[in-house]
C-alpha cells in the first residue's frame, strides 16, 4: 500500500492527541494543583510525608501481590491440563465465557454467597460452624479478586503452553528425562513468558480494583484505585487524587518493565 | 535493429543512500522475445522487474516504453502484467473474479469480461474452474490463475518472478514445456527472473546474467553456455573446470604445466587468463593417448552419466561427466580438442568481449 | 479399584468454581423469594419485575446502542490507524506509535476515567454542549476501544504479503480500489474480530462510566452498582440470566467467526509481536 488518504487517518491521530496523549498530561498537571486551584508541590508532599499514604499504597500493594499470587496458583495447574484436552480450544473458551458475564454481575452474585445468611454459612453451619462474618473481610475481597483475574491469567499460560513445540518435549524425554523433570527443566521456563504477561494482565488492575472494594470489601480494604476514585468523585480533591494516580502509573510502568512484554487486559 | 520495447538507460536504484541494489543497469528488450533475468537472490532482478511494472521507482537513469519515458507512470496505468512468486492471488475472490479483477477496474462490460475470463482460462488449461474457491486449488493450479490473471488484460509485456520456484521437480519442467509455447501463441514479449541456470538455459530467447546489481553478461543460452566472459558465468551457468592459464599466443594457451591450440586469440602475449573446459568435453582416455594425466579420485553414478573426479600431477581439480565408468585410484587421460578450450580475460567489460569475439569468430 | 485421575478432579474443581457464582445468580432468579438465601419455590415473578421496569429496560436498551455506536465508530477509527501504523517504514516509528496505542490497553481503568474525567470538565468549560452525559461516556467508550481494534487489525495487516497490493496496482487498480477491494476485504476477519471486542469492553465497562458520566445517563453497569450497594434485589438475576444467555450466544457466534480463519490464528497471536518488531 503506498499511499492513503489523510483524510481517513486524521481521527486516528486526533484520539492519540486527544485521548492519549492530553489526559496523561493532564494528569499529570493536576497533579501539582491544590484543592484551591494554586501550583504546588504539597501534594507530593502529603502522599510521601504522611504515613497515611504509605501505608495504604503498601497495603494495595500486598493485596494486588496476595491476589496475583493465587491466580498463578491456581491458573498454571488448570492452563497446563487444559492443554492435554482433546477439545482444548472450546474448553479455553469456556474459560473465557465467564469474563463476558458483567463484573458487577460477578460481584453482585458473591454478596448473596457470602452474606450472612448466605449460601457459604448454610453450608458452614451444616458443620456446626456457626455463621461468621465473610462479606467485607480481607478475605472475601480476595476470593472475589482471584476469580476475577482466574480467566486472564489462564489466557495467556495457556498459549504460552501451546506454542512449546512438541518435539522439544520429546526430545527431553530421549535425554532421560522423566515426566516430572521435563515439567520443571523445560516446560516450566519455556512458558514462563506466559506467566509474565499473566503477572502484567493480573497486578496492575488489581491494585485498582475498586468497586470491588466497596460491594465486598465493604470499605475495609482501600486500595491505590479507590483512593483515586474517593478524591475524584466524593472529596473532589483532583490534585490529590491525580497524585496518588501519578504514583500508579509509575509503578504500571515498573511492573511493566519487570515482566517485559508489554501486553495487558483492561 | 528495430525500436526496443523497453530500454533501460543508466538505471541506479538505492535504498537510504547506501545500499545499491542496481548499478548504472542499461539494456534493451525487443518485442515478442522470451528474456530471462539470470542470478543468485539479491543480485537485483526482482528489483529490475518492479522497475519496469512500476511497483518501484528508479534513484537515477531512464526507462522507456515504446519509445516514451515512463518513469513516472504508475503501475495501474502500463502495459505490464505480472505474475508474482507467491502468486499473490485474493482468497476473497473465487478463480473468475481473480481473473476478472483488473477487466472490472477497466470498467470493460460484463460479457466480454466472461468471454476474456473463458478465453484466458482455456489458454492456461484451466477450462471449468470458474468458480472454484482460490484455497481449493493446488500450487500448480494456482500459478495457472496467476497468469490468466496477469494475461487477461492483454499486456505487451508479461513479468514473471520466479513463478516456479515452488512447484514441485516434475510440475515445474511441465511448466517450463507450457510457459515457452503460451509465449509463443501469445507473441508477446515474457521477462522470466529465476536463479536456475537450468531453467534459463531451456526456456530463453535471451539471457540477462546478473551479479551484484550489474548485468555480467547477456546473450543466447548457446552463446552464454559455450562463451562465457568471465568466472563468475562459467561457474554460475552449467558446471566447469576453470583452471589458470598463459595465454602464449593467439591459438596458443598454457595450463596445467602444458600448452594447447585452442581458437581464442586477440589478447596480448603471455597474458595471464582462465581457461574453461567443461565437464562434458573432456573425454576418458588411457593415459598414453590423453592429453591430460590424471588420477581419479572419486565417482558418482548421476542417472544419465558418471561424475568423475580427478586430480593431475600439479594438483588442479578436474570433474568429468562421461557415460562411461572409472575405477577411483587409477591412473587415466582425458583428451579434449582446440574448440573445447575457452579462454577468459580477466575484467574484460562485455563490449570488448563482444568485439573481440567478432574479430576472430568471421 | 480405578485411579482417581486428579487432573480431571482439579479442572472439574476449577471449572464449578468459575460457573457457580454466574449459576447461583440465575437460579435465583426463579425463586419465588426475595432473598438469594432460601429458595422457595419456582416462579417468573422476578422477570415479570424485568420487564415492567421501564428504567431499567431503557437502561439496557441504552447500553446496547452505546455498545454498538461506540464499537462502530471506534472499529472505523482504529482499522484506519493500524494501516496507517503499518505504512510506516521505520521500525522505531511503528514501536512509538504502537507504544502510543497501547497506553490505553495497559492503563488501570480508574487512570482512565480520572483522566477523561478531567478533559471532559475542561472540554466542557470551552464548548458547552459537551456537558458530562451520553456524549462523554459515549466518547470515552469509542476511546478505549480504538487500541484494541488496532491491535487485532495489525496482524492481519502484517499476515498480508506486500505481493497482493502489487498485484491490484499491476491489475490497473487505484489507491482507493486497492484499499477498497483488496485490502479491507483482506482485513474483514481481523476488523470483525475488532468489533466484537470494542463490543464487549463497551458492555463490560464499568469504572470510566462510573467517572465520566453525569447524572442525566446511566449505563447497566453503573445501575447495577447502585442497586447492588443497596441489597440483593432478584430482579438483578432475571437480567443476569438475561445477560448470561446473551453472552452466550455472543460467544458462539465469535467462535464461528474466528473458526473460519482459525488456520492463521495461532501464527497471528505470534505475528503481533514479531511482525511489530521487524
Amino acid at each position: 500500500m503506498k499511499k492513503i488518504n489523510p483524510l481517513l487517518t486524521i481521527p486516528y491521530y486526533l484520539w492519540i492527541g486527544l485521548f492519549v496523549i492530553a489526559p496523561v498530561l493532564l494528569i499529570v498537571y493536576y497533579s501539582f494543583i491544590d484543592i484551591h486551584g494554586n501550583f504546588t508541590l504539597s501534594n507530593y508532599g502529603n502522599y510521601f510525608g504522611s504515613g497515611k499514604y504509605l501505608m495504604m499504597t503498601f497495603n494495595s500493594f500486598l493485596y494486588a501481590f496476595i491476589i496475583t499470587f493465587f491466580t498463578v496458583l491456581v491458573s498454571y495447574p488448570m492452563a497446563y491440563f487444559l492443554t492435554k484436552l482433546k477439545h482444548k480450544e472450546l474448553w479455553l473458551l469456556l474459560v473465557i465465557l465467564p469474563t463476558w458475564v458483567n463484573l458487577l454481575l460477578k460481584a453482585y452474585a458473591f454478596i448473596g454467597i457470602f452474606g450472612i445468611d448466605g449460601s457459604v454459612n448454610h453450608f458452614l453451619s451444616f458443620f456446626g460452624i456457626g455463621p461468621k462474618q465473610i462479606l467485607f473481610t480481607d478475605f472475601s475481597f480476595i476470593v472475589v479478586a482471584t476469580y476475577i483475574q482466574i480467566p486472564f491469567m489462564i489466557m495467556p499460560i495457556f498459549n504460552a503452553l501451546e506454542e512449546i513445540n512438541p518435539s522439544v518435549l520429546r526430545a527431553s524425554r530421549d535425554l532421560g528425562a522423566n515426566e516430572w523433570q521435563t515439567f520443571f527443566k523445560v516446560v516450566m521456563p519455556l512458558s514462563m513468558n506466559g506467566v509474565k504477561s499473566g503477572i502484567q494482565a493480573v497486578f496492575i488492575p488489581s491494585l485498582s480494583l475498586f468497586m470491588l472494594t466497596r460491594l465486598i470489601g465493604g470499605n475495609r480494604v482501600i486500595t491505590l484505585g479507590t483512593a483515586i476514585e474517593e478524591h475524584f468523585l466524593v472529596t473532589q480533591n483532583w490534585g490529590m487524587g491525580s497524585t496518588i494516580g501519578v504514583v500508579l502509573i509509575v509503578i504500571m510502568f515498573i511492573v511493566m518493565v519487570i515482566t517485559g512484554e508489554k501486553r495487558g487486559h483492561k | 535493429m528495430k525500436q526496443p520495447l523497453i530500454s533501460f538507460k543508466h538505471v541506479v536504484k538505492s535504498y537510504d543512500d547506501d545500499v545499491q541494489v542496481l548499478k548504472d543497469v542499461s539494456f534493451d528488450i525487443e518485442e515478442g522475445k522470451f528474456y530471462t533475468l539470470l542470478g543468485p537472490s539479491g543480485c537485483g532482478k526482482t528489483t529490475i522487474l518492479n522497475i519496469i511494472a512500476g511497483l518501484s521507482d528508479a534513484t537515477s537513469g531512464d526507462v522507456y516504453f515504446d519509445g516514451k519515458r515512463i518513469n513516472d507512470v504508475p503501475a495501474n496505468k502500463r502495459q505490464v502484467n505480472t505474475v508474482f512468486q507467491d502468486y499473490a492471488l485474493f482468497q476473497h475472490l473465487n478463480v473468475y473474479d481473480n481473473i476478472a479483477f483488473g477487466l472490472k477496474i477497466k470498467k470493460v462490460p460484463a460479457d466480454k469480461i466472461k468471454e476474456k475470463v473463458t478465453e484466458a482460462l482455456r489458454m492456461v488449461r484451466l477450462d471449468g474452474y470458474e468458480d472454484r474457491a482460490i484455497s481449493e486449488m493446488s500450487g500448480g493450479q494456482r500459478q495457472r490463475v496467476a497468469i490468466a490473471r496477469a494475461i487477461v488484460l492483454d499486456p505487451k509485456v508479461l513479468l514473471l518472478d520466479e513463478p516456479l520456484s515452488a512447484l514441485d521437480q516434475k510440475l515445474r519442467a511441465e511448466m517450463q514445456y507450457e510457459l515457452r509455447s503460451l509465449q509463443k501463441k501469445l507473441g508477446i514479449t515474457f521477462i522470466f527472473i529465476t536463479h536456475d541456470q537450468e531453467e534459463a538455459l531451456a526456456m530463453s530467447d535471451e539471457i540477462f546474467v546478473l551479479n551484484n546489481g550489474n548485468i555480467v553478461q547477456s546473450g543466447t543460452p548457446v552463446d552464454i553456455y559455450d562463451e562465457p566472459i568471465n568466472h563468475y558465468v562459467a561457474d554460475f551457468i552449467g558446471e566447469s573446470n576453470i583452471v589458470n592459464g598463459i595465454m602464449i599466443k593467439d591459438e596458443l594457451v598454457e595450463f596445467a604445466g602444458q600448452q594447447f591450440p585452442c581458437v581464442d586469440g586477440g589478447m596480448k602475449p603471455n597474458e595471464p587468463v582462465e581457461v574453461v573446459i567443461r565437464p562434458e568435453d573432456l573425454v576418458l582416455t588411457s593415459p598414453e593417448k590423453g592429453q591430460l594425466k590424471v588420477k581419479v579420485d572419486t565417482q558418482l553414478f548421476r542417472g544419465v552419466h558418471y561424475e568423475i573426479r580427478c586430480t593431475d600431477a600439479l594438483g588442479n581439480k578436474w570433474l568429468v561427466h562421461s557415460t562411461k565408468r572409472a575405477i577411483p585410484g587409477e591412473n587415466i587421460g582425458l583428451s579434449f580438442g582446440p574448440e573445447d578450450i575457452h579462454v577468459m580475460r580477466f575484467n574484460e567489460s562485455e563490449e570488448d568481449f563482444d568485439a573481440r569475439l567478432d574479430s576472430y569468430n568471421d | 479399584m480405578k485411579k482417581i485421575n486428579w487432573k480431571n478432579v482439579y479442572l472439574w474443581v476449577m471449572f464449578i468454581f468459575l460457573y457457580a457464582p454466574i449459576f447461583y445468580l440465575i437460579f435465583y432468579a426463579f425463586n419465588s423469594g426475595e432473598t438469594m438465601n432460601r429458595f422457595e419455590g419456582f416462579s417468573w415473578v422476578h422477570f415479570q419485575e424485568l420487564f415492567a421496569d421501564t428504567r431499567l429496560l431503557i437502561i439496557l436498551l441504552e447500553t446496547f446502542i452505546l455498545a454498538f455506536l461506540s464499537a462502530l465508530i471506534a472499529t472505523m477509527i482504529g482499522t484506519f490507524g493500524a494501516i496507517s501504523i503499518y505504512r510506516y517504514q521505520k521500525r522505531r516509528t511503528r514501536l512509538a506509535l504502537l507504544s502510543l496505542n497501547n497506553i490505553l490497553i495497559v492503563s488501570p481503568d480508574v487512570i482512565i476515567g480520572a483522566s477523561f474525567l478531567i478533559l471532559f470538565t475542561l472540554l466542557g468549560s470551552w464548548i458547552h454542549s459537551l456537558s458530562l452525559g451520553f456524549a462523554s461516556v459515549l466518547l470515552s467508550h469509542i476511546a478505549f476501544s480504538i487500541p484494541i481494534v488496532v491491535l487485532m487489525v495489525l496482524p492481519k495487516l502484517q499476515e498480508m504479503q506486500d505481493s497482493l497490493t502489487m498485484a491490484a496496482y499491476d491489475l490497473g487498480a487505484n489507491h482507493w480500489q486497492v484499499l477498497t477491494n483488496v485490502v479491507l476485504p483482506y482485513l474483514t476477519p481481523g476488523i470483525i474480530a475488532g468489533y466484537f471486542m470494542a463490543f464487549t469492553y463497551s458492555l463490560d465497562d464499568f469504572a470510566v462510566t462510573f467517572f465520566v458520566t453525569g447524572n442525566g445517563f446511566t449505563t447497566l453497569s453503573v445501575e447495577i452498582y447502585s442497586r447492588a450497594r443497596r441489597g440483593v434485589s432478584l430482579e438483578i438475576n432475571a437480567l443476569s440470566a438475561l445477560v448470561f444467555l446473551f453472552s452466550l450466544v455472543l460467544v458462539i457466534g465469535y467462535y464461528f467467526i474466528s473458526r473460519d480463519n482459525s488456520a492463521n490464528h495461532r501464527r497471528q497471536g505470534k505475528q503481533v509481536r514479531k511482525g511489530v518488531l521487524r
